[in-house]
């Protein structure tokens, strides 16, 4: 299913092809070869855009970065010695000063070392300067979310440790189409930027992608199924959860609207309250822990706004309040079932 | 106030005969040095305290003429003109120098490029000049260096086709690198404290761990006593004195500043080792452990393995210094760089470090220098980066010509040669390491997986009311769902 916007793009696709066969505005593409379009792009329209990071130099462990160093050279394309905290310090000089810094941090669950430079450097670095200096150039990629067997440390959600930070903006691409308009976005937003790139949707999420500059608009919310009934939200690789959950849910008649949320922070509340408005009821789901995950924010907010609306408690389906586990990751998970069951609940409250 | 004057105020490079000559000036400098402190210490206001100030300087420029000239008129090599005294700087103390000067690492030599400890060669034999420092090795000692290693080998070989099957989501292996774990960890005692990194299977046999147990932890069943929450060989042991491996790299350094210096205060003389990759030693973490070992003389020894690559990332991008061993000199800790691939160097290197960190209460910094064979894991190939060229002539590639310096042929050489070791022997260890790591890894595929319940255990001491009420719900999920679960946990398990 497409998104407006994709579906735009692809209108617009259809309509420059009519008129000159030869360009494909679209092209097959995996999540990753997605995110590697984005940068490419990035580097070839602004010559002080560099990509950085840990084995970036030979395409990246999950091959975002693939042909870059070929292509645009090494002086654009950095490997960088294993120190998340210094490689996030030097995206943050290079965008003090108006360069286009593209971080990546192999893993979000290796981005805690570099804590101190995200949340106490790039997020304040306009507020304390009285807007004079920005870090807007800098974006940090970092794959998240569960694979199926990564364990602690390679499987976490860490979105809200911070959007609890003023200053950052969190997104999350659900597929390649995401991915790419997303973190072009994210590479071109006038601030500091952390994109958490599902890992499981790296090679299994496979789609036509526009080419060339793409890109889709950050802070938004985006509605992927029309229902009555409730109300689900979710980001990144649960969004494919929630809308199976709600498949399973619509064969028993209920009607259920999906909200893929996409911008952690700042989120956008305003296509939420006005779906709950009109279900009465909501779901969250997230992999992260419950206990403070980013859905305590967004039920706490809509029950101010909906508390009329209301026709059930808001429900949140996450992950345990547990380190992410490896053998019994499936129990951890809020999975298609245990979505489905909250709807269910909900519905007949 | 208190003044404090140069302790010299010219530098006469040594020459011969020149001792009176130096004495005398030496009778000199103190005349008007006393005469300077004479008029400064009679001083009551600030004009005379200048006054007097001006005074010693001009005095010390007399006496420094009178040098000179006496220097040149006897023949000495013209003395170098700098007031050539010692800094007394709060945060260093070196000569004062009037030479603008940056210093080059790579030009200078400074700190001197560092060879490389080894007491065998490539192909086994005993290097010259290395009688003095040859750990006395016992033949038994010896042959459970060579077991371990050879064990080591056999064991990841076999749990790496298994990943290949499917039967394990991760592994890597340490093969060509069993020296560094092997050779370092028989050196020291088996209560000193061990912090590993991730590469280090040697040191966990070395300490006891059968086959089984690591299979178990391998395979994440109920028998891994962590149950199986973390990744394949994410393993540890109280009993052992060994901490868990994770997967977060370089934060054991700065752990293993704080468990020696806590055995230190506790009167023991235990020692702690921790091991990390040169890819490793570019994080934060790293750094600061040395420096807070060195300043606190902890008992640490710190053991670096650089093997080259850090995944795809030669060492060329990891850094430009003299490898990973100026940095110990850089925190002032006793220093060391040995072939890895010589069990020999590497055990008798660890052994003087736990001299060293016992006797003088000081950390220690060993660099093994050895060669990954294997790929970075099973989720790396590493035919996409691996240099091609041997560093020599004569070697079909890189890897080759490492693999044929690899420490179990080398060990195994210097073995036979002295009559402890040959081929069948080799081949006899090897066949019954394969034998039983196999058996290992079929019994613990056929354990059960952990229970449920250890899902929410271990988070804290006790279990909240969130993890009670997490734990409640998934039961009655369980319930609610018996079949869709059925291969994973029954409610019954909660
Ligand atoms: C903090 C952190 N950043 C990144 C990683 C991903 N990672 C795992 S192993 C590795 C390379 C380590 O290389 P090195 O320290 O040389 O050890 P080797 O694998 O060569 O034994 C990297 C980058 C990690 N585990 N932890
Ligand atoms: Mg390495």
């Amino acid at each position: 299913m497409l998104r407006p916007q994709a579906r735009r793009a692809i209108g617009r696709v259809s309509l420059s092809r009519r008129l000159s066969s030869q360009v494909p505005a679209t092209a097959k593409m995996t999540m990753f070869a997605a995110i590697n379009d984005a940068m490419r792009v990035a580097l070839a329209t602004d010559p002080r855009a560099v990509v950085f990071g840990e084995d970036v130099a030979f395409g990246g462990v999950f091959r975002c970065t693939m042909g870059l160093l070929e292509e645009f050279g090494k002086e654009r394309v950095l490997n960088m010695p294993i120190n998340e905290q210094g490689l996030v310090g030097f995206g943050i000089g290079m965008a003090a000063v108006g360069g286009t810094a593209i971080a990546e941090v192999q893993f979000a669950d290796y981005i805690f070392p570099a804590m101190d430079q995200i949340c106490n450097e790039a997020a304040k670095f306009r507020y304390r300067s009285g807007g004079e200096f920005d870090v807007g150039g800098l974006t940090i990629r970092a794959p998240a979310n569960a694979v199926g067997h990564g364990g602690h440390y390679h499987s976490q959600s860490p979105e809200a440790y911070f959007a609890h930070t003023p200053g950052l903006k969190v997104v999350y691409p659900r597929d390649a189409i995401t991915a790419k308009g997303l973190l072009l976005a994210c590479i071109r937003d006038r601030n500091p930027c952390i994109f958490f790139e599902p890992k499981v949707l790296y090679r299994s999420s496979v789609q036509e992608v526009p080419t060339g500059d793409f890109m889709l608009p950050l802070g938004k919310a985006e509605v992927l199924t029309e229902g009555s009934d409730i109300t689900l939200v979710a980001w990144g690789a649960q969004v494919h959860v929630m809308l199976k959950a709600a498949a399973r849910a619509a064969e028993e008649g209920i009607s259920v609207e999906c909200i893929d949320l996409a911008t952690i922070l700042p989120w956008d509340m305003h296509t939420i309250r006005d779906s709950v408005r009109k279900t009465g009821r909501l779901v969250v789901t997230h992999e992260a822990p419950l206990t403070a995950g980013f859905g305590a924010e967004i039920c706490a907010t809509i029950q101010t706004h909906c508390f009329d609306s209301l026709e059930a408690p808001i429900a949140r389906v996450c992950g345990a309040d547990t380190p992410f586990p490896l053998a019994l990751e499936k129990l951890y998970l809020p999975d298609e079932l245990k979505v489905y069951d909250a709807i269910k609940q909900a519905v007949s409250y | 106030m208190e003044r404090q004057f140069p302790s010299s105020i010219g530098y006469f490079p040594p020459s011969k005969g020149s001792s009176s000559r130096s004495m005398r000036s030496a009778r000199l400098l103190r005349v008007a040095r006393s005469e300077a402190r004479r008029a400064l210490s009679s001083s009551s206001g600030l004009a005379e305290e200048n006054a007097a100030l001006r005074m010693t300087v001009a005095a010390l420029q007399r006496e420094r003429e009178t040098l000179l000239s006496a220097a040149k008129s006897s023949g000495v090599q013209t003395p170098i003109v700098s007031l050539n005294e010692k800094s007394k700087f709060v945060g260093a103390q070196g000569e004062f120098s009037p030479e603008l000067k940056f210093w080059y690492p790579d030009i200078d030599s400074t700190p001197p490029v560092l060879p490389c400890f080894r007491l065998i060669d490539d192909v086994g034999l005993p290097v010259q000049g290395s009688d003095a420092a040859m750990p006395p090795l016992e033949q038994e000692v010896a042959l459970a260096c060579m077991r371990t290693m050879l064990r080591v080998n056999e064991f990841e070989k076999i749990f790496h086709d298994a990943q290949r099957q499917g039967r394990i989501p991760f592994f890597l292996t340490s093969r060509g690198e069993e020296a560094c774990a092997v050779g370092s960890i028989a050196a020291l005692r088996p209560t000193d404290w061990v912090l590993p990194q991730y590469r280090e299977m040697g040191a966990f046999f070395w300490r006891g761990f059968s086959f089984q147990e690591v299979a178990n932890q391998l395979c994440a069943n109920e028998k891994d006593p962590a149950h199986g929450r973390q990744l394949p060989l994410h393993m540890g042991s109280k009993e052992r004195h060994i901490l868990y491996v994770k997967s977060t790299l370089g934060t054991q350094c700065p752990h293993a500043a704080g468990v020696a210096y806590s055995m230190k205060t506790a009167g023991s003389d235990q020692v702690a080792i921790t091991y990390f990759g040169e890819g490793c030693a570019s994080e934060g973490d790293v750094s600061s452990a040395l420096n807070i070992a060195a300043v606190h003389g902890c008992p640490t020894i710190f053991f670096c393995r650089n093997n080259g690559y850090a995944i795809s990332t030669n060492t060329r991008d990891q850094y430009v210094s003299d490898g990973v061993a100026p940095r110990g000199l850089a925190f002032g800790m006793p220093t060391i760089r040995v072939d890895g691939n010589d069990l020999l160097a590497v055990m008798a290197a660890t052994k003087r470090a736990r001299e060293i960190a016992t006797t003088e209460g000081r950390p220690c910094l060993i660099e093994a220098m050895t060669y990954r064979i294997g790929a970075h894991s099973t989720s790396d190939d590493d035919s996409k980066y691996r240099t091609a060229e041997a560093p020599e002539a004569g070697w079909d590639n890189e890897r080759a010509y490492w693999e044929a310096r690899s420490p179990i042929i080398r060990f195994g050489r210097w073995m036979q040669a002295l009559g402890w070791w040959d081929v069948a022997a080799e081949e006899a260890v090897r066949k019954q390491a394969r034998k039983e790591a196999i058996a290992s890894l079929n019994a613990a595929q056929e354990t059960a997986r952990p229970k449920a319940f250890t899902l929410f255990t271990d988070v804290y001491d006790e279990l909240p009311w969130t993890l009670a009420a997490q734990h409640d719900s998934l039961k009655a999920h369980l319930k609610s769902y018996p079949k869709a679960y059925d291969n994973l946990a029954a409610s019954a398990d909660l």
